[in-house]
C-alpha cells in the first residue's frame, strides 16, 4: 500500500466511524427518485430534523434499482439494521422521523443485522434476488459526492494496488484475462483495445469515457455517474495506468444536471486527495480528467462523432481507418470505453481477471446491467450476470407486465436482441453470441432455463454481446385478424425494435 | 436599446470566459451560453467566434447542429413532455393532449398567451417513473393529465422564475 493511500484510508476510517455513531437517513436523489418527488421529501425531511433538533446525519445517495420504490428513504440507528421505505411522500415523514418502527409505514425491507421480524432483507426482494452487484455494488448505499464513504468501502483499493505492486502490462494482463467486452454495444474486448492504445508510442494519449447515454429507455449510465462516479474515475485511471495515456475525458450530455454535478464534484475531490493529477498516490503516474459535455444530438454517441464533440465541432462521425485508437481527439491516440466498461474495471483489478471471467457465461463475461421500464410491475436498474434467461428478468425480477395483457419488447443497442416473450414461455438468454449452451457462470434456476440460453436470431451471425439491454414493456396492440387491419395491422410493436449501434 | 445590446454581450463575454472545462471549444463556449441565457443570440455567435478563434459560419454551423441550441429568447417557463417510449405506453399521448390543447398549440413552441415555452424531449433519463414531464428543469414522474394541467396553470399563476420548485408533490397521484 502507498504511504498517500494509508493516509486516506485512516481518514475514510475515521469519518466512517463518525457517520456510524449517530442515526442516518439515507434518500435516493438520483434522477428518477428526482421524478418520483424525492427532493420534495428531502427538503421536508432536513426541515423535520432540524425542527426536531435531531442529531441525525441526513444524505443523499444514488439510485438502489429499486425505481419502483421510489422515493425511497432508508433509517439506520447505530447498530441496527437499515430500515427502507418505499414511495415515501413528504407528509409521511414527521412518524417516520419520530420513531421509524412505530409510524404506519412498513418497512419494504431491511438490510444487515439483526433485521426484522416478518420484513425481508434488501436483497431477498425479488428485483434483487438474481443480481450480482459489480458496476452497481455501491449503488445507493454510499453518498456519491463524500469521497470517503467511497475509500471506506474498498475505494481507490485497485488503483493503490496497480501503482504499488503491478506493473501497466500486468494490469492490462487482468483485464484481457477478465473477458470484459465493451458494454456500448459493440462487445469489443477491452483488453485488445486498451493493447492497441498502449502499443502507440504516442507522448500524448487519451482515454475517454462515454456516458453520453442518449436512448430513451437507458438510464443506466447516467445512474452510475449519480451513484457511483468514482468507480468510474478509479476505472479511467487504470485505464490510463494500463495503456500509457494522461488524459482523461468523462463525456456527459448538456442538461443532466444531476450526474454531471455529481461527476464533476468527484474529480475535484480526486484531485485534492491527490488520486488525479501529478505523481498519483505518490508514484510517477500523473493522469488528469475532467468533463465535456455535448449538445443534443443522438449520433454524439458514436465514438468519433464524439471527439469531434470534445474538439468542440459538429459531432460528425469520422472516416475510419485511421481508428481511435492511432488518430483520435485532437488527432492524438485515443481509446473511447463505455462508462460500463471502466466501471467494472476497479473489481477486476482488485478481485483478478479470473473472478470476473468466471462470472456469466463462456463468450460473455461479467455482468449486464439492464433498465426495465414501460408496463411493468417493478420499473428500474438491475445488475444480472450474463446467461440469465430475459424471461427471469422480465417476469420475476422486473414482477411482468403491470396489467398482464402485455408483451416484452427488448430495444437495446445491442444488434441481435429479437428477443420476445412468447407463449411457449422462452425468452432468450443475456447472451449475443449464439453459442454455448451450456455456462459457466454463478446463479442457480437458470441453468435449467434451456430456452433463456438462446441468443436472438442476428446474434449468431454476428457474434455480438447484448451489452446494452433496455428492456421496456409495450400493451399488445389488439390482434383482431378478422378485421380488415390492412397489410401490418397485426405486426406486433415489438417489429418496431430500434436497433443501432450509435454508442461505443 | 445600444445598452441592452451592451449589457447582452457584456452577459456573454463574462459566460463565455469563466467556463468551468479547460479546454473551451465553440461548443464548451455556446453550452456555457445557454446556460446563462437560455438562447444564442447572433451577439453569443459573434462573441465565441472572437473567442475561439473561429470563423462566424463556423459557429453557427455547430450552433445549427444540435438540437438544445435556440436562438430565440425563451418565455419565462419551460415545460418539456417526454414522449420516449416508456413514456408513450404509460400515457404520455393523453399529457401532451392536454397541455397542448391548454396552451392552444399544436406542437412545440411558445404559448401564444407567453409564459411558457412547451417543448417534446425524447428521453429526460427518469423512464422508470413514466410517463414524466420536466418543469423547468424540474422532473415530475408518473404523471397524468389532470396533474399535469395543474402544474401548467400554476405557472401562469407564479411570477419568476424557480418559484416552480417549491410547490411540491401536492395533488400527486400517489397509487398511479
Amino acid at each position: 500500500m502507498t504511504e498517500a493511500y494509508g493516509v486516506l484510508v485512516e481518514s475514510a476510517r475515521g469519518h466512517q466511524r463518525t457517520l456510524e455513531s449517530k442515526p442516518r437517513i439515507r434518500v435516493g436523489t438520483a434522477i428518477c427518485g428526482q421524478a418520483a418527488g424525492a427532493l420534495e421529501v428531502l427538503e421536508a425531511l432536513r426541515r423535520e430534523v432540524a425542527r426536531r433538533g435531531l442529531d441525525a446525519t441526513v444524505s443523499e445517495v444514488g439510485c438502489l434499482g429499486l425505481c419502483y420504490a421510489e422515493p425511497l428513504v432508508d433509517v439506520q440507528f447505530p447498530g441496527e439494521s437499515r430500515m427502507f421505505y418505499e414511495r415515501v411522500t413528504p407528509d409521511k415523514l414527521p412518524p417516520l422521523v419520530e420513531a421509524h418502527l412505530v409510524s404506519t409505514s412498513i418497512p419494504m425491507a431491511t438490510l444487515g443485522a439483526p433485521g426484522f421480524p416478518g420484513i425481508p432483507d434488501l436483497y431477498d426482494l425479488p428485483m434483487m434476488l438474481n443480481q450480482v452487484r459489480i458496476a452497481l455494488r455501491n449503488a445507493g448505499h454510499i453518498d456519491p459526492t463524500d469521497l470517503y464513504e467511497y475509500i471506506a468501502v474498498g475505494g481507490y483499493l485497485a488503483l493503490d494496488k496497480a501503482l504499488s505492486a503491478m506493473t501497466p502490462e500486468a494490469v492490462l494482463g487482468e483485464v484481457t484475462t477478465s473477458g470484459l467486452k465493451g458494454r456500448g454495444g459493440a462487445a469489443f474486448s477491452t483488453g485488445t483495445k486498451w493493447g492497441f492504445l498502449k502499443g502507440s508510442q504516442a507522448p500524448e494519449k487519451y482515454i475517454l469515457c462515454n456516458a453520453e447515454e442518449g436512448d430513451p429507455g437507458a438510464f443506466n449510465d447516467k445512474g452510475i455517474l449519480e451513484s457511483d462516479p468514482h468507480t468510474l474515475i478509479e476505472g479511467m485511471i487504470l485505464a490510463g495506468y494500463a495503456t500509457g495515456a494522461t488524459y482523461g475525458y468523462v463525456f456527459i450530455r448538456h442538461g443532466h444536471e444531476g450526474p454531471i454535478e455529481r461527476t464533476q464534484r468527484a474529480l475535484e475531490q480526486a484531485y485534492e486527495a491527490g488520486l488525479l493529477g501529478r505523481n498519483i498516490l505518490g508514484s510517477d503516474f500523473s493522469f488528469d480528467a475532467e468533463v465535456s459535455l455535448v449538445g443534443e444530438s443522438y449520433v454524439s454517441g458514436e465514438e468519433t462523432a464524439l471527439m469531434e464533440a470534445i474538439e468542440g465541432k459538429r459531432a460528425m462521425p469520422r472516416y475510419r481507418p485511421p481508428f481511435p485508437a492511432a488518430v483520435g481527439v485532437w488527432g492524438k491516440p485515443s481509446n473511447i470505453n463505455n462508462i460500463k466498461t471502466l466501471a467494472y474495471v476497479p473489481q477486476i483489478v482488485s478481485n483478478g481477471g479470473e473472478w470476473f471471467a468466471g462470472i456469466g457465461v463462456e463468450g460473455s463475461a461479467g455482468t449486464a446491467i439492464l433498465c426495465l421500464s414501460g408496463n411493468i410491475l417493478r420499473p428500474g436498474m438491475v445488475e444480472v450476470p450474463m446467461g440469465l434467461s430475459l424471461r427471469t428478468v422480465v417476469e420475476e425480477m422486473g414482477g411482468g407486465d403491470a396489467d398482464r395483457q402485455g408483451e416484452v419488447f427488448a430495444d437495446g443497442r445491442a444488434p441481435g436482441w429479437g428477443a420476445e416473450r412468447r407463449e411457449t414461455g422462452h425468452g432468450a438468454g443475456l447472451q449475443g453470441d449464439g453459442r454455448g449452451r451450456g455456462h459457466s457462470g454463478v446463479g442457480r434456476d437458470y441453468r435449467r432455463r434451456r430456452g433463456g440460453m438462446r441468443g436472438g436470431h442476428d446474434a449468431a451471425a454476428g457474434g455480438l454481446l447484448p451489452v446494452r439491454v433496455v428492456w421496456q414493456v409495450f400493451p399488445l396492440p389488439p390482434r383482431d385478424h378478422s378485421s380488415a387491419g390492412g397489410p401490418g395491422a397485426d405486426v406486433p410493436f415489438r417489429e418496431r425494435a430500434v436497433r443501432s449501434g450509435a454508442d461505443a | 436599446m445600444t445598452n441592452q445590446v451592451q449589457d447582452l454581450r457584456d452577459t456573454i463575454r463574462k459566460a463565455i470566459t469563466s467556463q468551468r472545462s479547460k479546454i473551451v471549444t465553440p461548443l464548451s463556449s455556446l453550452l456555457a451560453v445557454e446556460d446563462a441565457i437560455g438562447y444564442v443570440p447572433r451577439e453569443a455567435v459573434e462573441e465565441v467566434a472572437k473567442l475561439t478563434e473561429s470563423t462566424v459560419n463556423d459557429v453557427w454551423g455547430v450552433a445549427s447542429f444540435y438540437t438544445n441550441f435556440r436562438f430565440t429568447p425563451p418565455a419565462e417557463h419551460t415545460v418539456e413532455v417526454c414522449w420516449g417510449p416508456s413514456c408513450h405506453v404509460l400515457g404520455a399521448p393523453s399529457v401532451l393532449k392536454a397541455i397542448l390543447g391548454h396552451l392552444k398549440l399544436t406542437t412545440e413552441g411558445e404559448a401564444a398567451d407567453g409564459g411558457i415555452t412547451f417543448k417534446y424531449n425524447t428521453c429526460l433519463g427518469a423512464c422508470a417513473q413514466a410517463p414524466v414531464m420536466s418543469i423547468d428543469h424540474h422532473l415530475v414522474g408518473r404523471v397524468k393529465a389532470e396533474e399535469a394541467l395543474k402544474w401548467v396553470r400554476r405557472l401562469h399563476e407564479e411570477s419568476g422564475a424557480g418559484a416552480v420548485r417549491h410547490i411540491g408533490s401536492h395533488g400527486r397521484d400517489e397509487d398511479a
